[in-house]
Formats: C-alpha cells, sequence, structure tokens
C-alpha cells in the first residue's frame, strides 16, 4: 500500500470513533456500535438517554451511508428500525424505560421475524411515569419476554463506561449470529458516567448485507420474505420448535459473566449492572479484614448464568442478591439454587436511590456474621 | 395454490401454434390464486399495481409492506420482496427500509383501520417527512378481517357490527379524509382518490398508481394513491350491490380526483 | 492509591466541569477514573456535586459515602459533606460562601477565600481551579499536567484561550494551600 493510500484511508476512517477516551455511557455505547459497523438509529427523545440519540444525529452523518432519524414516536422508532433491519443494516436504537414499553410490540414482532437489532434501554425508575433516576426494575420485561408471546432478548449489562462500548460490539455480534434482536440493559449510572473508553479495543466490523435481507442481490432470485405469521398452527408449532432450538443452542454457547473472589466464598454476593460496582468495592474492602466474600456479575442477563451460580452456591453458607427493584432477578438466583437450598438474601434499593457502600456493607457484614439473618431473609411466598 | 386448482389448470389446453398471447398474469404477480371475497376489489388493486410494475420494468427493485387487515398476505400473490407489518406501522418499516436502501421502490399497502386509525401518526409523519414511498391506501369504509367494524371512513349512519344504529357522528366524528389531509403536507409530490368499482375507476386506478410509483422513482417525494373498494361480505350485499354502493353512497363522501401533483404546482 | 472525590456547589459555580477537568487529565496521564453526576435526593437542597474517582487500579464503585477528600464552595455543600468526609480526610472550602464551622477535629479544612481571589484574577469563574489547586497542593491526586490536560478538554476550541488563566487559578490555589 503505498503512502497515498494510506493517508487517504486514514481521511477515510475520520468517522471512525477511536482512541482512549473519557466518555459517558451513553456515548461509549454509540461509539461502540459504529465501529461495530452499525449505520443506522432512529429513537425518541427520552432522559435519561438523551445524550445516546444526540450523539447518533450527528455522528451518523459522518459514517459512510449513515442513517439518523428521530422518529414521531418510539412506536415508530422501533418500526424503522424493523425496516433497516429487514433491509440488512445494523441498525438500533435505545431508550428508557417508559418508552422501551412502547417498542415491546414492534420487539415481539422483530424477535419473531428473527431480526437482528440492538436496542439500549437506559432504565429508570418506574412503574408509570416514575422519576428519571437508576433502576432496575425492567429485568423481568428484558430477560422474559416485554412484548406478547414466547420470546427472549438476548440481554446484556454492562457494569463500566468501557463494557457499554465493548456491548454494543458483542450485542451486534450475537443478535447477528443468532438473528435474535439484543438488548444493553443498563441505567443512569451508568449511562450518565463517564470513565475511560479504549474505544480501539472494539473490534471494527464492515457488515455487509446478508441474503435474507430485503432487496439483496436483486435479480434472479425467489422473494424473500420477512414475516411473524403462520396461520397454520402446525406451521407455527414447526416454527416455534426451531426458535427454541436456537434458544437452547444459545444457551449453551453464550452465558457470559465475571467471578470475583468466589474461590473460596463463604457468602456470595450477586449483582448486575451498576449495582455490581457498589457491591465490588464492599467485597474488595472486607477481604481486606480477612471475609470471605465474592462476587458473582452476571454479564448476560439472558442467557443467565444458572449453572455457574448453582455450583458456585453449593460452596457458601449464604447468598446475597442486591438489586434496585422490589425484587426480580432473586427470582433466577432462586431458580438456580433450588435443587441445594441455601439461605438467600435480598438488599433491595427503592424509588431510585442508589446504593452507596455502606447500603452494601451493612447488611453484608449481618448476613456474614448470621447466615440466617432475619432482616434481609428471602424466600418464595 | 390448492392440487385441485392445479388440476384444474392442467386441463386446460395449452396455447397451440397459430395462437399468440394476447393477455397474461403479470410478472410481478406469482400464480397463487386469489383468497379474498367475493365483491371485494382487493384482487383488481393488486392486479393494478402488478401491470403498473411490470410497465415499469421495477419488479427486482420492489419491496413491499403488508399491513394487518384482509391483505395481511399480500405476499402470497406478488412476487417480489415482502414484509409483514405491525398494524399501522408500515410507514415507518417503509421509512427503514428505504433509508436503508434507497434503490428500493418501496409499496406500502394499507387499509382505511391501518392506515387512518391506529396508524394515524405514522402516515401523517412519513408524509410530512416526504418519504419517497408509495402508498396504497384501500379505503372501503370498514374493518374487513375482524369482521365488520366501524372505521374511521365509514359513512354517517352507516351500520357497522360496532354502530349498530348507524355511524354517530357526534359520538365517532364524521368519516375522516385522508388524501385531502395529507395533500396539505409539503412532503407530499402526489395523492389522489380513485374508485375501483368498476373499469373506468380500476382504469385510472392503474394510471394513478403508476404515476406515483413515477414520482418515487424520480425522488420527488411521498406518493399515495386512496382507492374505494367495496366490502361485499361485511356490508351484506351482494357483490353487483356492494360496487354500486360505492359509486353512489361513498363516492358522495369521498371525491375522486388528484388532491396534489408536485408537478401540475410546477 | 484510590482517591474519592466529591466537589460541591451550586448550579453555576462550574462544580461538573471542574470534575470533568480532573478526569479527563486523568485519562490523558494513564490513570484509572470515573466522573458522575450528583443523582436524583442527591441533587437537591441547594447543591450541584460530583463524585470523582482517581486510581491506579480498576475502579470498584463510583459513588461513595466518604469520601477522601471534597471541595465546598457553597454553605449548603459544606453542611452536607463534611459530615461525611473519611476521618483524616481533606476539605478545601470556599471561605466567601460559607458561614459556619464544623467541630470535626479528625479532618483537615483548608479555607479559601476562592471568590475574592478569583474577582482580583478577573474573572468570578475560575474560583473552582482555585479550589482544585488547594487540594491538589495538600492531596496530589494528579500531577499538575493532567490538570493542564484536563483544561484543554473542557476548553477547546474559541474556549481555548480560557486555559492560561485558569492554569494562573490553579497555582494560586497551590500557593494558598501551601501558605496555609
Amino acid at each position: 500500500m503505498s503512502q497515498m493510500t494510506a493517508e487517504a484511508m486514514k481521511d477515510d476512517l475520520a468517522w471512525l470513533p477511536k482512541g482512549r477516551q473519557l466518555m459517558k455511557g451513553n456515548h461509549a455505547v454509540c461509539a461502540g456500535a459504529i465501529r461495530a459497523g452499525c449505520t443506522a438509529y432512529f429513537g425518541y427523545p427520552i432522559t435519561p438517554q438523551n445524550e445516546a440519540i444526540e450523539y447518533m444525529s450527528g455522528a451518523l452523518l459522518d459514517v459512510p451511508n449513515g442513517i439518523f432519524l428521530q422518529g414521531e414516536s418510539e412506536v415508530a422508532s422501533i418500526n424503522m428500525v424493523m425496516g433497516a433491519a429487514a433491509a440488512g443494516r445494523r441498525v438500533m436504537t435505545s431508550s428508557s424505560s417508559p418508552g422501551i414499553s412502547l417498542k415491546q410490540e414492534g420487539i415481539s414482532y422483530i424477535a419473531m421475524m428473527e431480526l437482528p437489532m440492538l436496542v439500549m434501554n437506559v432504565v429508570r425508575c418506574g412503574p408509570g411515569l416514575g422519576n428519571i433516576a437508576p433502576h432496575q426494575g425492567d429485568y423481568f420485561q428484558a430477560v422474559k419476554g416485554g412484548g406478547h408471546g414466547d420470546y427472549r432478548l438476548i440481554t446484556l449489562a454492562p457494569a463500566s463506561v468501557h463494557e457499554m462500548a465493548e456491548h454494543a460490539h458483542l450485542g451486534f455480534e450475537l443478535a447477528c449470529k443468532w438473528r435474535n434482536p439484543a438488548m444493553i440493559l443498563t441505567d443512569g449510572v451508568i449511562g450518565q458516567m463517564m470513565e475511560p473508553v479504549d474505544l480501539d479495543a472494539i473490534p471494527v466490523v464492515d457488515w455487509k448485507k446478508p441474503d435474507w435481507a430485503m432487496g439483496v442481490n436483486r435479480t434472479g432470485r425467489k422473494p424473500n420474505l420477512v414475516t411473524s405469521i403462520w396461520l397454520d398452527p402446525e406451521d407455527m408449532a414447526q416454527k416455534h420448535l426451531e426458535i427454541i432450538d436456537k434458544y437452547e443452542r444459545l444457551k449453551a454457547a453464550e452465558v457470559r459473566f465475571e467471578e470475583y473472589m468466589c474461590d473460596d466464598a463463604e457468602v456470595l454476593c450477586v449483582a448486575y449492572g451498576s449495582v455490581s460496582r457498589a457491591v465490588m468495592g464492599t467485597v474488595r474492602k472486607l477481604r481486606e479484614e480477612g471475609m470471605k466474600i465474592g462476587l458473582l456479575r452476571p454479564i448476560t442477563l439472558w442467557p443467565y448464568p444458572y449453572a455457574t451460580l448453582r455450583e458456585l452456591a453449593k460452596k457458601v453458607k449464604s447468598v446475597v442478591t442486591y438489586e434496585m427493584s422490589w425484587g426480580q432477578m432473586i427470582e433466577d438466583v432462586a431458580l438456580a439454587t433450588r435443587l441445594n437450598p441455601v439461605p438467600l438474601h435480598f438488599v433491595p434499593r427503592h424509588g431510585g436511590l442508589t446504593f452507596n457502600p455502606n447500603d452494601v456493607e451493612t447488611p453484608l457484614r449481618a448476613i456474614y456474621a448470621n447466615p440466617q439473618n432475619s432482616d434481609t431473609l428471602w424466600e418464595i411466598s | 395454490m390448492s392440487d385441485a386448482i392445479n388440476e384444474l389448470r392442467a386441463e386446460v389446453p395449452l396455447p397451440q401454434e397459430g395462437f399468440e398471447v394476447v393477455y397474461q398474469r403479470p410478472h410481478s404477480l406469482n400464480d397463487t390464486q386469489f383468497t379474498y371475497c367475493p365483491g371485494c376489489q382487493h384482487g383488481q388493486v393488486h392486479l393494478c399495481i402488478a401491470e403498473a410494475i411490470d410497465e415499469l420494468e421495477i419488479k427486482d427493485r420492489m419491496i413491499g409492506m403488508a399491513p394487518v387487515g384482509c391483505s395481511v398476505f399480500a405476499y402470497w400473490f406478488f412476487d417480489f420482496d415482502f414484509i409483514s407489518c405491525p398494524h399501522g406501522r408500515a410507514p415507518a418499516v417503509a421509512t427503514g427500509i428505504k433509508r436503508a436502501d434507497p434503490e428500493a421502490i418501496v409499496l406500502s399497502y394499507q387499509g382505511d383501520g391501518d392506515l387512518a386509525s391506529i396508524g394515524a401518526a405514522e402516515i401523517v409523519h412519513a408524509a410530512n417527512r416526504g418519504e419517497q414511498i408509495t402508498v396504497v391506501f384501500i379505503n372501503n369504509a370498514i374493518y374487513g378481517m375482524t369482521g365488520g367494524q366501524m372505521a374511521p371512513t365509514s359513512l354517517e349512519g352507516m351500520v357497522t357490527s360496532t354502530s349498530p344504529r348507524g355511524r354517530d357522528v357526534s359520538i365517532a366524528g364524521k368519516p375522516i379524509h385522508v388524501v385531502e389531509m395529507l395533500s396539505t403536507l409539503s412532503g407530499v409530490a402526489y395523492a389522489e382518490r380513485t374508485t375501483a368499482h368498476d373499469p373506468k375507476g380500476l382504469i385510472k386506478t392503474k394510471k394513478a398508481i403508476k404515476k406515483a410509483f413515477e414520482y418515487q422513482m424520480e425522488g420527488l417525494g411521498f406518493t399515495i394513491v386512496e382507492v374505494l373498494c367495496g366490502c361485499a361480505i361485511n356490508t351484506r350485499r351482494t357483490p353487483k350491490d356492494s360496487a354500486a354502493w360505492v359509486g353512489e353512497e361513498m363516492n358522495k363522501v369521498f371525491q375522486v380526483g388528484v388532491f396534489k401533483d408536485i408537478k401540475e404546482e410546477g | 492509591m484510590l482517591h474519592e472525590m466529591i466537589f460541591a456547589g451550586f448550579g453555576g459555580q462550574g462544580i461538573l466541569t471542574m470534575g470533568q477537568i480532573v478526569s479527563y487529565g486523568a485519562v490523558d496521564n494513564n490513570l484509572e477514573t470515573s466522573w458522575i453526576p450528583s443523582y436524583g435526593p442527591e441533587s437537591r437542597g441547594g447543591t450541584s456535586n460530583c463524585t470523582v474517582m482517581i486510581s491506579d487500579e480498576r475502579i470498584a464503585s463510583p459513588m461513595t459515602a466518604a469520601p477522601s477528600a471534597i471541595i465546598v464552595m457553597n454553605e449548603p455543600s459544606f453542611t452536607k459533606f463534611v459530615p461525611k468526609l473519611k476521618p483524616g480526610g481533606v476539605c478545601v472550602a470556599n471561605r466567601d460562601l460559607v458561614t459556619s464551622d464544623t467541630d470535626r477535629d479528625d479532618v483537615e479544612i483548608i479555607w479559601v477565600e476562592a471568590n475574592l481571589e478569583a474577582k482580583a484574577l478577573g474573572n468570578l469563574m475560575t474560583a473552582g481551579n482555585i479550589a482544585l489547586g488547594a487540594l491538589n497542593e495538600r492531596v496530589g491526586f494528579v500531577a499538575d499536567k493532567a490538570i493542564e490536560d484536563g483544561l484543554g478538554h473542557v476548553f477547546s476550541g474559541k474556549k481555548a484561550k480560557l486555559i492560561p488563566l485558569n492554569m494562573q487559578a490553579y497555582q494560586l490555589g497551590k500557593d494558598l494551600a501551601r501558605k496555609g
């Protein structure tokens, strides 16, 4: 390659986010997406994710063949995403809880159409209009379906700003590999926080239109059809079995998690996303005091690391789940440990209040001292 | 389609020497028999669309949006790429497709419940943005697939399964005039209302649809053709009476004609 | 070494920007850092604040209940955050807008007349950087070069002309803290 070509290429790639930068989470996810070959974004403003739509509104003007459109509603936006995904683009949208509820219709269709796309939910506190503070109340909606019908979203839970960028790439890779929509489930802590992001570590993807897409290789082939309707129950049952089989293979292949100081732990903490950061700090601190405490951080919330959690739980005296919700992931912890019952503890934060280290440490000390600590003991009721 | 039909077809003698083909199924339709009810004009309008596409030689560039409604399976009949859209969202899906693939000629085929009721926001904003798509809007003044409920286009006093004493405009408002409304938007390049109840209307319908596609190919903006049709089954009429009702009653409320033509405006 | 810092004042004092200067500078000098603005109830009650973490290893919690160093630019921030300061922690307080005092003798309070000094420099908006200089002189969470780098990120383009003045304010803050 001549020097001139290299120079020209350098200029051509001026749009590519790169380097080690201090970024907000809501920006990092977009930068990571663009590196991962995302050329289209459709969305609607809602706090606390406006930095994402604002970033894309500028950045995608510079990306070759980039498309940005502010839809008239969340409903319209997710359907625009559906169209661009059907036309073979790597396309994303982002919103926050009330807006994600509006997108659920489209997400259900997209799941049944087996279209890859990425949606970010910067969860805020609900139900209803709630408030704009961080929360984890959309866990069930994300990992158990969300819209109508049986389906699952590949759900990723970044715990840092760098992971926001990383998960944008991972989300697109998994979505395209499995032809299934993927969601980044995060909150305002990660979305609004600034941290260093090593963008050069995020792979650059030159995405090509796949064979199943609308309008691909236009001449001399049979029509491509993207649909979610199979009127004959026999046909639909066949389709269901295909997707169920896909999900089983996906579950076997794509579970991701981080174990932190779990080897000799007597108390196992479970937390995801921003909450895991507070818990990790406390685990680190109490380890220095010699307390044997570990943390399991699920990175994929679907598929959930049931098997890992089951094995870890066999070796501990109690398991503590930290969540900014009324109690959602704790049910998956209970599912994972159902065959080898161990005392389960639940430590929530409500209303949009976040976990300060003290909110983690005080109950953890009590549970460490007494695995049956009644203040936090949780049972299926 | 079914084995019985294929058997019937096999019995039809093939053209012999000395014969020439003067009329045949358009290439843009496949050989599936229409499944629409007696007295319904969806089939005729499909034919208008297919002939326009053939004449413009754009079949390979076509991508169709199937709505929710009687034409939910439109892709059974058309021989090009199709996506079946959520109820009313076809203009948004079309927006995503056209922007992702500007070479495509995009057809959004929608009924009155789909377009004028649940999808009112999507159609208005797609039109206002001047999306380079062609909408064929079938107005039969009723919900067909769900069994004859009142549509936003149902006529004043019209009896439906959800307006058993006739559409009361003090409760439900008057029928909505879609092309008139959309023609006020600057993004709209072409808006015409035609009727499909008689051969004259169908000839105009095909011309209008062809013109709309041409405008899309020229990148002039959003194009819509509203086609008045009958739903004989749900209005409890014979096909003949249904067609007559479209020509008389519907035509009184919904004037046919061109409401916007960017070229005529200069 | 982990520095857990909270910068607080009222809206318009450039508190959030002050935190970003530190975090940007830390990134440019290969440190780990996090910056998070105050959220929800924390942002009520007359304070705008941000939490800034600086470390040479992976940062766990981006929030803290017990900061090791704080800058408080007004009265409500002083009464809110001084009680939370870790034993042995350092507080730089803006004498011009804080009238009360603290009983705590296990923390160090550095009083700076930030507003008056900033006005003397000709720009009230430099008050924050005077306080920043005072805190970094005492705590040393980043090198001076990092502050200059950080200012370069926050004041870019047309605003770049503000960098020298703000560095001057930062140096003044250091001098004031050294003199005690």
